[in-house]
């Protein structure tokens, strides 16, 4: 298994194919990868995008767990579930390492880490994001009700108090 | 073995009157010299970051496979949502029917604004 540092690739061809052959000799999904869209023209960028949210798909990769793919853009900031940044100054620093050789001890840590990315791997990732969406909003909803709630409880009190005083001085 | 000599400035021999004898005790060869650490330099920062890796991807493996089920089939939100809409309904209702009340303390407020600015 290759050590778990950034690594960048090239990419010159968007097509389906070459994109999938390149994304499986470099171990796209098992390390963390970024490249970068030299491309100027809108429809282009839009294609490109297409294509690898497309390989990625095919290759049972999400684009952020357990190892993120980057894709440095700086004409577009959402597309689909891709991680699009604007430079590299926005890589993590967690996974900015040098590569190097590996000890016996450091071999032993990486065998871990392949155990868990693998099992992460095995679990329907994107099923699993798609219902923490749906928690994500049902707390929203819970969340506002809860204030709206608040809010009118607040005025029955407050008008509450007023009658009382309004009485006591009458 | 012949005595090294030692090279004190003229200035400086002057405050030294007196402590020859002391000088000769000291032993110019035997001065403690530091070892060089020849070992190669132990780098741990891959090894932090592969642990702090195998942390992480421990903690994800947890979260999506027991926490995320775990939330799926216990799901508490929708039985909350439905205690808090009926509470936010019936107080409501309640501040309506407070504020619909020709005494209440609403209607009192807005006549007297709504005269102050017709009279006018």
């Amino acid at each position: 298994m290759k050590n778990p540092v950034l690594t960048e690739i090239k990419i010159s061809d968007y097509s389906y194919m070459s994109l999938k052959q390149l994304f499986l000799s470099n171990h796209v999904g098992k390390v963390p990868i970024y490249f970068s869209l030299n491309i100027e023209k809108e429809e282009l960028i839009d294609r490109a995008l297409e294509s690898v949210s497309r390989v990625i798909k095919d290759l049972g990769i999400n684009p952020k767990f357990p190892f993120p793919l980057y894709i440095i853009c700086t004409k577009r900031t959402h597309y689909k579930n891709l991680n699009l940044i604007k430079n590299t100054l926005q890589l993590p620093e967690h996974f900015k390492k040098k590569p190097q050789k590996l000890k016996n001890k450091e071999m032993g840590l990486l065998l871990k880490t392949e155990i868990s990315s693998s099992r992460i791997k095995n679990l329907d990732i994107d099923e699993k994001m798609e219902f923490i969406k749906i928690i994500k909003e049902n707390q929203k909803l819970l969340s506002e009700l809860t204030r709206e709630a608040y809010f009118y409880q607040n005025i029955l009190e407050k008008m509450k108090k007023e009658n009382k005083h309004g009485k006591e001085k009458a | 073995m012949a005595k090294k000599k030692l090279n004190i400035p003229k200035d400086k021999l002057k405050d030294l009157e007196g402590f020859e004898d002391v000088l000769d005790l000291v032993d110019i060869d035997k001065r403690e010299v530091k070892k060089k650490d020849t070992r190669p330099a132990q780098n741990f920062a891959i090894y932090d970051f592969l642990e702090r890796e195998t942390i992480r991807l421990k903690k994800l493996d947890e979260f999506f496979s027991t926490k995320v089920p775990n939330l799926n089939e216990n799901k508490q939100y929708t039985s909350l949502i439905k205690d808090q809409k009926n509470n936010r309904n019936s107080l409501q209702s309640n501040l309506t029917s407070k504020m619909r009340d020709p005494d209440s303390e609403f209607h009192h407020f807005i006549s007297t604004h709504f005269n102050k600015f017709f009279d006018n």
